[in-house]
Protein backbone atom coordinates (compact mmCIF):
# COMPACT_ATOMS: atom_id res chain seq x y z
CA UNK A 1 0.00 0.00 0.00
CA UNK A 2 1.31 3.06 -1.26
CA UNK A 3 1.41 6.01 1.82
CA UNK A 4 -1.21 8.52 0.28
CA UNK A 5 -3.86 5.35 -0.38
CA UNK A 6 -3.13 4.88 3.24
CA UNK A 7 -4.06 7.82 4.58
CA UNK A 8 -6.26 8.91 2.19
CA UNK A 9 -9.79 7.36 4.01
CA UNK A 10 -8.54 9.68 7.17
CA UNK A 11 -8.48 12.22 5.15
CA UNK A 12 -11.79 11.63 3.13
CA UNK A 13 -13.07 11.08 7.21
CA UNK A 14 -12.17 14.32 8.15
CA UNK A 15 -13.81 16.45 5.24
CA UNK A 16 -16.69 14.65 6.05
CA UNK A 17 -16.99 15.42 9.64
CA UNK A 18 -16.15 19.10 8.61
CA UNK A 19 -18.47 19.53 6.13
CA UNK A 20 -21.13 18.30 8.50
CA UNK A 21 -19.89 20.58 11.47
CA UNK A 22 -20.14 23.48 8.97
CA UNK A 23 -23.57 22.94 8.79
CA UNK A 24 -24.50 24.44 12.26
CA UNK A 25 -24.44 28.15 11.46
CA UNK A 26 -27.17 29.83 13.35
CA UNK A 27 -25.73 27.97 16.22
CA UNK A 28 -22.53 29.59 15.49
CA UNK A 29 -23.68 33.05 15.11
CA UNK A 30 -25.50 32.51 18.58
CA UNK A 31 -22.83 31.38 20.31
CA UNK A 32 -20.82 33.76 19.11
CA UNK A 33 -23.36 36.46 20.78
CA UNK A 34 -22.96 34.38 24.11
CA UNK A 35 -19.08 34.46 23.89
CA UNK A 36 -19.53 38.35 23.09
CA UNK A 37 -21.72 38.83 26.69
CA UNK A 38 -19.22 36.48 28.40
CA UNK A 39 -16.25 38.58 26.74
CA UNK A 40 -17.51 41.73 28.42
CA UNK A 41 -18.24 40.35 31.98
CA UNK A 42 -14.57 38.71 32.04
CA UNK A 43 -13.52 42.28 30.45
CA UNK A 44 -15.52 43.98 32.85
CA UNK A 45 -14.03 41.92 36.16
CA UNK A 46 -10.67 42.15 35.05
CA UNK A 47 -10.32 45.80 34.51
CA UNK A 48 -11.38 46.06 38.35
CA UNK A 49 -8.97 44.12 39.12
CA UNK A 50 -5.92 46.08 36.90
CA UNK A 51 -7.22 49.62 38.02
CA UNK A 52 -7.06 48.14 41.81
CA UNK A 53 -3.38 47.61 41.46
CA UNK A 54 -2.01 48.57 38.04
CA UNK A 55 1.21 48.40 39.52
CA UNK A 56 0.95 44.58 40.08
CA UNK A 57 0.09 43.24 36.65
CA UNK A 58 2.26 41.37 34.37
CA UNK A 59 0.08 42.76 31.51
CA UNK A 60 -1.39 46.12 30.35
CA UNK A 61 -5.10 46.39 30.72
CA UNK A 62 -4.99 46.69 26.89
CA UNK A 63 -3.26 43.06 26.40
CA UNK A 64 -5.83 41.48 29.28
CA UNK A 65 -8.41 42.61 26.80
CA UNK A 66 -6.81 41.14 24.11
CA UNK A 67 -6.06 37.72 26.20
CA UNK A 68 -9.69 37.76 27.19
CA UNK A 69 -11.22 37.74 23.98
CA UNK A 70 -8.61 35.04 22.83
CA UNK A 71 -10.11 33.12 25.31
CA UNK A 72 -13.48 33.26 24.12
CA UNK A 73 -12.68 32.78 20.65
CA UNK A 74 -10.64 29.49 21.46
CA UNK A 75 -13.24 28.43 24.11
CA UNK A 76 -14.48 25.64 21.77
CA UNK A 77 -11.39 24.07 21.21
CA UNK A 78 -11.34 23.28 25.07
CA UNK A 79 -12.14 19.23 25.18
CA UNK A 80 -15.07 19.71 27.92
CA UNK A 81 -17.28 16.97 26.54
CA UNK A 82 -17.52 13.14 25.23
CA UNK A 83 -18.67 12.84 21.65
CA UNK A 84 -22.45 12.17 22.12
CA UNK A 85 -22.23 9.70 19.03
CA UNK A 86 -19.66 7.79 20.37
CA UNK A 87 -20.71 7.61 23.85
CA UNK A 88 -24.15 6.58 22.44
CA UNK A 89 -21.76 3.44 20.62
CA UNK A 90 -20.50 2.32 23.40
CA UNK A 91 -23.70 2.42 25.56
CA UNK A 92 -25.61 0.50 22.81
CA UNK A 93 -22.69 -1.43 22.15
CA UNK A 94 -22.84 -0.44 17.93
CA UNK A 95 -19.18 0.08 18.43
CA UNK A 96 -18.67 -3.55 17.43
CA UNK A 97 -19.23 -1.86 13.71
CA UNK A 98 -16.71 0.73 14.14
CA UNK A 99 -13.79 -2.65 15.15
CA UNK A 100 -15.27 -4.43 12.10
CA UNK A 101 -14.16 -1.38 9.78
CA UNK A 102 -10.52 -1.72 8.16
CA UNK A 103 -9.45 1.63 9.29
CA UNK A 104 -7.39 2.87 12.65
CA UNK A 105 -10.22 2.91 15.16
CA UNK A 106 -7.50 5.59 16.83
CA UNK A 107 -7.19 7.88 14.32
CA UNK A 108 -10.89 7.83 12.64
CA UNK A 109 -11.91 9.17 16.16
CA UNK A 110 -9.35 11.34 16.41
CA UNK A 111 -10.16 13.09 12.86
CA UNK A 112 -13.95 13.43 14.74
CA UNK A 113 -12.71 15.03 17.56
CA UNK A 114 -10.35 17.10 15.17
CA UNK A 115 -13.38 18.32 13.08
CA UNK A 116 -15.69 18.54 16.43
CA UNK A 117 -12.82 21.41 17.81
CA UNK A 118 -11.28 22.62 14.17
CA UNK A 119 -14.42 24.15 12.26
CA UNK A 120 -16.94 25.44 15.42
CA UNK A 121 -13.77 27.22 16.61
CA UNK A 122 -12.99 28.70 13.07
CA UNK A 123 -16.65 29.65 12.57
CA UNK A 124 -16.93 31.14 16.26
CA UNK A 125 -13.29 32.86 16.47
CA UNK A 126 -12.96 34.54 13.22
CA UNK A 127 -16.56 36.54 13.61
CA UNK A 128 -15.90 37.11 17.05
CA UNK A 129 -12.63 38.67 16.75
CA UNK A 130 -13.63 41.07 13.84
CA UNK A 131 -16.06 42.35 16.19
CA UNK A 132 -13.78 42.47 19.21
CA UNK A 133 -11.22 44.82 17.42
CA UNK A 134 -13.82 46.67 15.77
CA UNK A 135 -15.81 47.53 19.17
CA UNK A 136 -14.43 45.93 21.86
CA UNK A 137 -10.87 46.86 22.43
CA UNK A 138 -8.91 43.83 21.05
CA UNK A 139 -5.56 44.48 19.88
CA UNK A 140 -3.84 43.30 16.59
CA UNK A 141 -0.73 41.64 16.97
CA UNK A 142 2.10 43.67 17.35
CA UNK A 143 3.86 42.18 14.05
CA UNK A 144 3.59 39.87 11.25
CA UNK A 145 5.68 37.24 12.70
CA UNK A 146 2.99 37.44 16.04
CA UNK A 147 0.64 36.72 14.12
CA UNK A 148 2.22 33.78 12.09
CA UNK A 149 3.24 32.44 15.77
CA UNK A 150 -0.09 32.73 17.02
CA UNK A 151 -1.87 30.77 14.10
CA UNK A 152 0.88 28.46 14.34
CA UNK A 153 0.29 28.11 17.62
CA UNK A 154 -3.76 27.38 17.21
CA UNK A 155 -3.04 24.41 14.64
CA UNK A 156 -1.11 22.79 17.55
CA UNK A 157 -3.66 23.46 19.84
CA UNK A 158 -6.46 22.31 18.07
CA UNK A 159 -4.53 19.08 17.20
CA UNK A 160 -3.74 18.90 20.84
CA UNK A 161 -7.63 18.92 21.61
CA UNK A 162 -7.88 16.52 19.44
CA UNK A 163 -5.92 14.10 21.50
CA UNK A 164 -6.98 15.08 24.37
CA UNK A 165 -10.71 14.68 23.88
CA UNK A 166 -9.74 11.45 21.83
CA UNK A 167 -8.43 9.92 25.44
CA UNK A 168 -11.88 11.06 26.94
CA UNK A 169 -13.52 9.62 24.37
CA UNK A 170 -11.76 6.06 25.13
CA UNK A 171 -12.06 6.39 28.58
CA UNK A 172 -15.71 5.40 27.22
CA UNK A 173 -14.26 1.96 26.50
CA UNK A 174 -13.29 1.39 30.27
CA UNK A 175 -16.15 3.08 32.09
CA UNK A 176 -19.17 3.15 30.05
CA UNK A 177 -20.84 6.01 32.06
CA UNK A 178 -17.60 7.99 31.33
CA UNK A 179 -18.39 10.05 34.11
CA UNK A 180 -15.52 10.49 36.26
CA UNK A 181 -12.32 11.68 33.93
CA UNK A 182 -15.23 13.33 31.60
CA UNK A 183 -15.46 15.67 34.65
CA UNK A 184 -12.81 15.92 36.17
CA UNK A 185 -10.39 16.38 32.82
CA UNK A 186 -12.12 19.26 31.71
CA UNK A 187 -12.27 21.04 35.39
CA UNK A 188 -8.32 20.66 35.45
CA UNK A 189 -8.10 22.01 31.61
CA UNK A 190 -9.75 25.03 32.43
CA UNK A 191 -7.91 26.49 35.13
CA UNK A 192 -4.23 25.23 33.57
CA UNK A 193 -4.83 26.48 29.74
CA UNK A 194 -5.23 30.26 31.01
CA UNK A 195 -9.34 29.67 30.48
CA UNK A 196 -10.21 31.24 33.89
CA UNK A 197 -7.17 33.04 34.44
CA UNK A 198 -4.22 34.42 32.24
CA UNK A 199 -1.42 32.03 33.64
CA UNK A 200 1.08 34.94 34.13
CA UNK A 201 -1.23 36.34 36.70
CA UNK A 202 -0.71 33.33 39.00
CA UNK A 203 1.96 33.14 41.65
CA UNK A 204 5.51 32.18 39.92
CA UNK A 205 5.89 28.48 41.47
CA UNK A 206 2.42 27.45 39.97
CA UNK A 207 2.43 28.83 36.70
CA UNK A 208 6.12 26.66 36.09
CA UNK A 209 4.17 23.58 36.96
CA UNK A 210 1.17 25.05 34.60
CA UNK A 211 3.69 25.41 31.84
CA UNK A 212 4.99 22.29 31.43
CA UNK A 213 1.59 20.20 31.56
CA UNK A 214 0.28 19.86 28.09
CA UNK A 215 -2.95 22.67 28.87
CA UNK A 216 -0.79 25.77 28.71
CA UNK A 217 -0.85 25.00 24.73
CA UNK A 218 -4.61 25.36 24.55
CA UNK A 219 -4.77 28.81 25.03
CA UNK A 220 -2.22 30.53 26.64
CA UNK A 221 0.50 29.73 24.60
CA UNK A 222 -1.35 31.15 21.33
CA UNK A 223 -2.25 34.04 23.25
CA UNK A 224 1.44 34.82 23.98
CA UNK A 225 2.24 34.53 20.88
CA UNK A 226 -0.67 36.75 19.54
CA UNK A 227 0.42 39.65 21.91
CA UNK A 228 4.12 38.92 20.72
CA UNK A 229 5.55 38.16 24.38
CA UNK A 230 7.49 35.09 22.69
CA UNK A 231 10.50 35.32 20.61
CA UNK A 232 11.16 33.24 17.57
CA UNK A 233 13.70 30.96 19.29
CA UNK A 234 11.85 30.48 22.24
CA UNK A 235 8.84 30.47 20.61
CA UNK A 236 10.49 27.04 18.61
CA UNK A 237 11.23 25.13 21.76
CA UNK A 238 7.40 25.49 22.81
CA UNK A 239 5.81 24.46 19.47
CA UNK A 240 8.37 21.18 19.92
CA UNK A 241 7.27 20.55 23.50
CA UNK A 242 3.51 21.00 22.75
CA UNK A 243 4.27 18.26 19.72
CA UNK A 244 5.92 15.98 22.25
CA UNK A 245 2.89 15.58 23.72
CA UNK A 246 0.71 15.65 20.92
CA UNK A 247 2.67 12.68 19.93
CA UNK A 248 3.02 11.10 23.62
CA UNK A 249 -1.45 11.43 24.17
CA UNK A 250 -1.95 10.03 20.93
CA UNK A 251 0.36 6.92 21.45
CA UNK A 252 -1.38 6.70 25.24
CA UNK A 253 -4.93 6.84 23.23
CA UNK A 254 -3.93 4.47 20.71
CA UNK A 255 -2.34 1.65 23.00
CA UNK A 256 -5.45 2.31 25.06
CA UNK A 257 -7.89 1.23 21.95
CA UNK A 258 -5.83 -1.95 21.43
CA UNK A 259 -5.96 -2.77 25.10
CA UNK A 260 -9.95 -1.99 24.92
CA UNK A 261 -10.62 -3.79 21.73
CA UNK A 262 -8.75 -7.09 23.12
CA UNK A 263 -10.76 -7.18 25.98
CA UNK A 264 -14.35 -5.51 24.63
CA UNK A 265 -17.66 -6.92 26.53
CA UNK A 266 -20.20 -5.41 24.08
CA UNK A 267 -23.45 -4.55 25.82
CA UNK A 268 -26.95 -5.57 24.73
CA UNK A 269 -28.05 -8.12 22.64
CA UNK B 1 -55.06 23.80 49.18
CA UNK B 2 -55.71 20.44 49.74
CA UNK B 3 -54.50 19.86 46.21
CA UNK B 4 -51.60 21.77 46.74
CA UNK B 5 -50.11 20.08 49.85
CA UNK B 6 -50.62 16.50 47.90
CA UNK B 7 -48.85 18.13 45.14
CA UNK B 8 -45.79 18.89 47.04
CA UNK B 9 -46.32 15.47 48.43
CA UNK B 10 -46.16 13.72 45.17
CA UNK B 11 -42.72 16.45 44.33
CA UNK B 12 -41.24 14.86 47.51
CA UNK B 13 -41.93 11.15 46.98
CA UNK B 14 -40.93 11.74 43.34
CA UNK B 15 -37.38 13.56 43.67
CA UNK B 16 -36.66 10.83 46.80
CA UNK B 17 -37.45 7.77 43.89
CA UNK B 18 -35.11 9.90 41.81
CA UNK B 19 -32.04 10.33 44.09
CA UNK B 20 -32.42 6.17 45.73
CA UNK B 21 -32.26 5.54 42.13
CA UNK B 22 -28.91 7.92 41.89
CA UNK B 23 -27.44 6.32 44.90
CA UNK B 24 -27.30 2.76 43.10
CA UNK B 25 -24.57 3.84 40.77
CA UNK B 26 -22.76 4.92 44.24
CA UNK B 27 -19.32 4.95 41.77
CA UNK B 28 -20.81 7.17 39.54
CA UNK B 29 -22.33 9.39 42.32
CA UNK B 30 -19.41 10.09 44.12
CA UNK B 31 -16.99 10.64 40.93
CA UNK B 32 -19.70 13.30 39.61
CA UNK B 33 -19.79 15.34 43.01
CA UNK B 34 -16.23 15.47 43.08
CA UNK B 35 -16.08 16.37 39.32
CA UNK B 36 -19.00 19.05 40.35
CA UNK B 37 -16.69 20.12 43.35
CA UNK B 38 -13.79 20.37 41.46
CA UNK B 39 -15.17 22.80 38.69
CA UNK B 40 -15.67 25.20 40.81
CA UNK B 41 -13.30 24.87 43.61
CA UNK B 42 -10.72 25.89 40.73
CA UNK B 43 -12.74 28.70 39.48
CA UNK B 44 -12.76 30.08 43.00
CA UNK B 45 -8.95 29.28 43.21
CA UNK B 46 -8.79 31.37 39.75
CA UNK B 47 -11.10 34.32 41.83
CA UNK B 48 -8.40 34.05 45.16
CA UNK B 49 -5.10 33.90 42.92
CA UNK B 50 -6.63 37.59 41.37
CA UNK B 51 -6.83 38.81 45.12
CA UNK B 52 -3.65 37.35 45.55
CA UNK B 53 -2.02 39.49 43.20
CA UNK B 54 -4.47 42.85 43.14
CA UNK B 55 -5.27 43.14 46.72
CA UNK B 56 -8.69 43.62 46.53
CA UNK B 57 -11.27 45.08 43.81
CA UNK B 58 -13.87 48.58 44.68
CA UNK B 59 -12.92 48.45 48.31
CA UNK B 60 -13.98 44.98 48.35
CA UNK B 61 -12.02 41.88 49.91
CA UNK B 62 -11.87 38.33 49.10
CA UNK B 63 -13.61 37.66 52.66
CA UNK B 64 -16.59 39.83 51.10
CA UNK B 65 -16.42 38.72 47.80
CA UNK B 66 -16.10 35.05 48.94
CA UNK B 67 -19.68 35.78 50.60
CA UNK B 68 -21.04 36.88 47.77
CA UNK B 69 -19.86 34.26 45.79
CA UNK B 70 -20.69 31.31 48.27
CA UNK B 71 -24.10 32.96 48.43
CA UNK B 72 -24.81 32.77 44.62
CA UNK B 73 -23.33 29.61 44.04
CA UNK B 74 -24.75 27.44 46.60
CA UNK B 75 -28.57 29.02 45.78
CA UNK B 76 -27.35 28.44 41.94
CA UNK B 77 -26.02 24.82 42.59
CA UNK B 78 -29.71 24.24 44.84
CA UNK B 79 -32.00 25.77 42.17
CA UNK B 80 -30.04 23.45 39.48
CA UNK B 81 -30.96 20.54 41.61
CA UNK B 82 -33.89 21.26 42.54
CA UNK B 83 -35.43 22.24 39.18
CA UNK B 84 -33.13 20.45 36.61
CA UNK B 85 -36.10 19.34 34.87
CA UNK B 86 -36.84 23.01 33.49
CA UNK B 87 -33.24 22.93 32.62
CA UNK B 88 -33.87 19.88 30.31
CA UNK B 89 -37.28 21.19 29.07
CA UNK B 90 -36.52 20.94 25.36
CA UNK B 91 -36.12 17.73 25.61
CA UNK B 92 -39.38 17.08 26.97
CA UNK B 93 -40.92 18.80 24.63
CA UNK B 94 -39.76 17.26 21.78
CA UNK B 95 -40.18 13.60 22.61
CA UNK B 96 -43.74 15.06 23.42
CA UNK B 97 -43.70 13.75 26.56
CA UNK B 98 -45.19 16.83 27.89
CA UNK B 99 -48.55 16.03 26.61
CA UNK B 100 -48.45 12.87 29.40
CA UNK B 101 -47.70 15.53 31.99
CA UNK B 102 -50.54 17.57 30.92
CA UNK B 103 -52.92 14.22 31.12
CA UNK B 104 -52.01 13.96 35.26
CA UNK B 105 -54.11 15.67 37.76
CA UNK B 106 -50.83 17.31 39.11
CA UNK B 107 -49.67 21.03 38.68
CA UNK B 108 -47.23 20.70 36.06
CA UNK B 109 -44.89 22.92 37.63
CA UNK B 110 -43.96 20.28 39.90
CA UNK B 111 -44.19 17.42 37.88
CA UNK B 112 -41.21 19.09 35.33
CA UNK B 113 -39.58 20.40 38.56
CA UNK B 114 -39.55 16.44 39.64
CA UNK B 115 -38.30 14.76 36.26
CA UNK B 116 -35.03 14.98 37.00
CA UNK B 117 -33.00 15.79 40.60
CA UNK B 118 -29.50 15.44 39.99
CA UNK B 119 -27.85 14.14 43.24
CA UNK B 120 -24.55 15.45 41.80
CA UNK B 121 -25.13 19.01 42.49
CA UNK B 122 -24.38 18.35 46.05
CA UNK B 123 -20.97 18.55 44.80
CA UNK B 124 -21.02 22.16 43.68
CA UNK B 125 -23.05 22.90 46.72
CA UNK B 126 -20.97 21.58 49.45
CA UNK B 127 -18.41 23.43 47.16
CA UNK B 128 -19.65 27.16 47.64
CA UNK B 129 -21.19 26.36 51.35
CA UNK B 130 -17.68 25.98 52.48
CA UNK B 131 -16.84 29.06 50.59
CA UNK B 132 -19.64 30.95 52.26
CA UNK B 133 -19.15 29.20 55.69
CA UNK B 134 -15.30 30.30 55.52
CA UNK B 135 -16.17 33.94 54.40
CA UNK B 136 -18.76 33.88 57.47
CA UNK B 137 -16.14 33.00 60.10
CA UNK B 138 -14.83 36.07 58.92
CA UNK B 139 -17.46 38.29 59.67
CA UNK B 140 -18.06 36.80 63.27
CA UNK B 141 -22.22 36.36 62.28
CA UNK B 142 -24.78 36.75 64.96
CA UNK B 143 -27.84 34.87 64.94
CA UNK B 144 -29.34 38.20 62.67
CA UNK B 145 -26.44 37.78 60.05
CA UNK B 146 -27.11 34.07 59.48
CA UNK B 147 -30.72 34.69 59.02
CA UNK B 148 -29.72 37.43 56.39
CA UNK B 149 -27.53 34.80 55.20
CA UNK B 150 -29.90 32.00 54.84
CA UNK B 151 -32.33 34.24 53.29
CA UNK B 152 -30.21 35.55 50.43
CA UNK B 153 -29.08 31.94 49.49
CA UNK B 154 -32.65 31.26 49.28
CA UNK B 155 -33.64 34.26 47.22
CA UNK B 156 -30.85 33.50 44.87
CA UNK B 157 -32.04 30.24 44.44
CA UNK B 158 -35.68 31.32 43.93
CA UNK B 159 -34.27 33.42 40.99
CA UNK B 160 -32.38 30.76 39.22
CA UNK B 161 -35.54 28.77 39.50
CA UNK B 162 -37.73 31.42 37.95
CA UNK B 163 -34.96 31.74 35.25
CA UNK B 164 -35.47 27.99 34.59
CA UNK B 165 -39.24 28.49 34.40
CA UNK B 166 -38.76 31.27 31.98
CA UNK B 167 -36.25 29.46 30.27
CA UNK B 168 -38.56 26.46 30.00
CA UNK B 169 -41.57 29.09 29.10
CA UNK B 170 -39.51 29.81 25.98
CA UNK B 171 -39.33 26.02 24.88
CA UNK B 172 -43.43 26.16 24.44
CA UNK B 173 -42.54 28.85 21.61
CA UNK B 174 -39.14 28.07 20.37
CA UNK B 175 -39.10 24.07 20.72
CA UNK B 176 -35.08 24.27 20.99
CA UNK B 177 -33.47 26.18 24.26
CA UNK B 178 -31.49 28.39 22.76
CA UNK B 179 -27.42 28.71 23.96
CA UNK B 180 -27.72 32.12 24.55
CA UNK B 181 -29.86 32.04 27.50
CA UNK B 182 -26.94 30.24 29.30
CA UNK B 183 -25.88 34.47 29.28
CA UNK B 184 -28.75 35.00 32.07
CA UNK B 185 -27.58 31.82 34.37
CA UNK B 186 -24.27 30.97 33.78
CA UNK B 187 -24.14 34.29 32.86
CA UNK B 188 -25.98 35.15 35.89
CA UNK B 189 -24.05 33.31 38.20
CA UNK B 190 -20.65 34.55 37.11
CA UNK B 191 -21.54 38.48 36.86
CA UNK B 192 -23.40 38.29 40.70
CA UNK B 193 -20.16 36.85 42.04
CA UNK B 194 -18.87 39.97 42.37
CA UNK B 195 -19.65 43.20 43.17
CA UNK B 196 -22.10 44.95 40.87
CA UNK B 197 -20.30 48.12 41.20
CA UNK B 198 -17.56 46.98 38.62
CA UNK B 199 -19.65 46.27 35.71
CA UNK B 200 -21.01 49.09 32.62
CA UNK B 201 -24.65 50.36 33.12
CA UNK B 202 -26.58 47.83 31.17
CA UNK B 203 -25.24 44.61 32.78
CA UNK B 204 -25.99 46.16 36.30
CA UNK B 205 -29.26 47.38 34.48
CA UNK B 206 -30.18 43.76 33.65
CA UNK B 207 -29.27 41.94 36.90
CA UNK B 208 -31.03 44.67 38.67
CA UNK B 209 -34.34 45.35 37.02
CA UNK B 210 -34.71 42.25 34.58
CA UNK B 211 -33.36 39.44 36.75
CA UNK B 212 -33.38 40.49 40.51
CA UNK B 213 -29.89 39.13 41.97
CA UNK B 214 -28.89 42.65 42.93
CA UNK B 215 -31.48 42.34 45.59
CA UNK B 216 -30.74 38.77 46.82
CA UNK B 217 -27.30 39.04 46.63
CA UNK B 218 -25.25 42.29 46.16
CA UNK B 219 -27.48 45.01 47.92
CA UNK B 220 -27.81 42.90 50.68
CA UNK B 221 -24.24 41.75 51.23
CA UNK B 222 -23.06 45.86 50.82
CA UNK B 223 -25.83 46.51 53.83
CA UNK B 224 -24.84 43.67 55.95
CA UNK B 225 -21.15 44.71 55.78
CA UNK B 226 -21.63 48.31 56.49
CA UNK B 227 -24.25 47.68 58.85
CA UNK B 228 -24.05 48.71 62.75
CA UNK B 229 -27.16 48.59 64.06
CA UNK B 230 -29.99 46.21 63.60
CA UNK B 231 -29.97 44.41 60.42
CA UNK B 232 -33.04 42.17 60.20
CA UNK B 233 -35.24 45.01 57.83
CA UNK B 234 -32.45 43.84 55.24
CA UNK B 235 -34.38 40.98 54.43
CA UNK B 236 -37.03 42.77 52.55
CA UNK B 237 -34.50 42.52 49.91
CA UNK B 238 -33.90 38.65 48.74
CA UNK B 239 -37.45 38.72 49.30
CA UNK B 240 -37.43 39.70 45.52
CA UNK B 241 -36.34 36.37 44.43
CA UNK B 242 -39.75 35.00 45.90
CA UNK B 243 -41.70 37.62 43.90
CA UNK B 244 -39.64 36.71 40.88
CA UNK B 245 -40.51 33.08 41.16
CA UNK B 246 -44.05 33.65 41.18
CA UNK B 247 -43.86 35.59 38.42
CA UNK B 248 -42.61 33.69 36.45
CA UNK B 249 -44.87 31.36 37.14
CA UNK B 250 -47.51 33.28 36.28
CA UNK B 251 -45.79 33.57 32.94
CA UNK B 252 -45.41 29.54 32.70
CA UNK B 253 -49.20 29.04 33.16
CA UNK B 254 -49.39 31.79 30.30
CA UNK B 255 -47.23 30.06 27.99
CA UNK B 256 -49.15 26.37 29.14
CA UNK B 257 -52.11 27.73 27.49
CA UNK B 258 -50.67 28.24 24.30
CA UNK B 259 -49.03 24.86 23.88
CA UNK B 260 -49.46 22.51 20.87
CA UNK B 261 -47.85 19.16 20.80
CA UNK B 262 -44.40 18.03 18.91
CA UNK B 263 -45.77 14.67 18.81
CA UNK B 264 -47.23 12.31 16.54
Amino acid sequence: MTPVSAVRPYLTLLVARCRQETQYRAAALFGMATQLFWGLVRIAIFTAFLKAGANRSSMSLPQTVTYLWLVQGMIRAMPWSVDAEIRNLVREGTVVYELLRPIDLYFSWYMRAFARHAIPTIMRAIPLFVAAVLLFHMQMPPTVSAGALFVTGVVLALLLAAAISTLINISLLFTISGDGIQRILPAIANFASGLLIPLSFLPSALRRVLRILPFCSLIDTPARFYLGQIGTPEAASMFAQTLIWILALSWFGRFLILRASKRMVVQGG
Amino acid sequence: MKSQTSGLRLYLSLVVACLRGQLQYQASFVMMALGQFLVTGLEFAAIAALFYRFGSVHGWQLRQVAFLYGVVGSGYALAEGLCRGFDQFSAIIRRGDFDRLLLRPRSTILQVAAFEVQLMRIGRFLQAAFVLAWALMHLQPDASTLIVAAAMVTGTMCTFCGLFVLQATLTFFTIETPEIVNVVTYGGVETASFPLSIYPGWLRFTFTWLVPLASTAYLPARLLFKAHGPILHILILPGCGLLFLLASILIWRFGERRYTSTGS
